[in-house]
């Protein structure tokens, strides 16, 4: 297991914070993500209840008209208004329909832009680890040195032995140059 | 080109990580766009959404060891290691290279005057 060196403060606090940067980002997608999901089942079960509920007034409404009641005092079916008492979102909330609906679209937004910008965060974030990566991830910056280094040194050693054949080539043509310049008449 | 492999990769590794952050925001996209509709599919919902729990988990885990790996090999000093000495001395090497074929052209044009005399 690797020992852990005493870092600077600096470094150690900065590494501490991205720890803390990515839980935080992390687990803000995860709950608005999950709120999210968690609101539009409700909806969509409070809307599901509410269409049983209505559905069920309209039956018996109709059952009233079809089997008319007999000798109940203070019953007036015919008076009776299908638009009573609704279970439904007002039961809930005590806000009405309209209201609730606003509500809920405007917590979704928030939801969806709080998920956007965390995850423009993590970006951020990733950014920030490559740059200390290249600057402090030592064994590779080692790496690439000694790479490099290799490289330059044959480079080199391949100049230095092509202008070593190359010499030798024209000392070989030199002496031949030279045998017939100082035989000649122009010397 | 070197191959700088050991940096590369864990490069490669964050690239691969940024994408996975694209992949994550689109899921979501996807699952609430799913939801708006009013008839929902209700397969593509899961299917999208393990996929993003999957995806949002394995994104903590490979960020963590990254940060990980930071601590451990971060000293807090400046790297000051460099190739200077080794292109030094390279450069020296195509300089001799580019004299001597600055010479053999000389040498080669004066050997054509007198050719031509």
């Amino acid at each position: 297991m690797a020992q852990q060196r005493a870092l600077p403060q600096s470094k150690e606090t900065l590494l501490q914070s991205y720890n803390k940067r990515l839980k935080d980002d992390i687990k803000s997608i995860m709950d608005n993500f999950t709120e999210i999901i968690k609101t539009a089942k409700e909806r969509v079960e409070l809307n599901l209840a509410k269409a049983l509920a209505d559905s069920a007034q309209v039956c018996r409404r109709y059952h009233r008209q079809l089997v008319p009641s007999v000798g109940i005092p203070g019953r007036d079916d015919s008076n009776h208004q299908l638009g009573g008492a609704e279970p439904g979102i007002e039961d809930e909330t005590q806000v009405s329909r309209a209201t609730q609906g606003e509500q809920d679209n405007y917590e979704m937004h928030v939801r969806a832009a709080n998920i956007v910008r965390a995850g423009e965060s993590l970006m951020k974030l990733v950014s920030d680890l490559k740059q200390f990566l290249i600057l402090n991830d030592f064994p590779s910056v080692n790496e690439a040195i000694d790479q490099r280094n290799q490289q330059l040194r044959a480079l080199q050693e391949e100049c230095d032995r092509k202008l070593i054949t190359l010499r030798d080539e024209i000392s070989i043509d030199l002496y031949e140059l030279e045998e017939e310049y100082y035989s000649s008449r122009y010397k | 080109m070197a191959t700088y492999s050991l940096a590369n990769e864990r490069l490669r590794a964050l690239e691969d990580i940024e994408r996975e952050i694209g992949a994550i925001l689109q899921n979501a996209g996807t699952v609430v766009l799913e939801l708006s509709k009013g008839k929902t599919n209700e397969r593509l919902l899961d299917r999208q959404a393990a996929a993003f729990t999957a995806s949002g988990q394995h994104l903590e885990a490979e960020l963590s060891a990254q940060i990980r790996f930071l601590t451990q090999v971060a000293t807090g000093q400046p790297h000051e290691g460099s190739s200077c000495s080794s292109r030094k001395d390279c450069q020296m090497a195509l300089r001799r290279v580019d004299y001597t074929r600055l010479k053999l052209s000389d040498v080669a044009r004066t050997c054509e005057q007198m050719l031509e005399n």
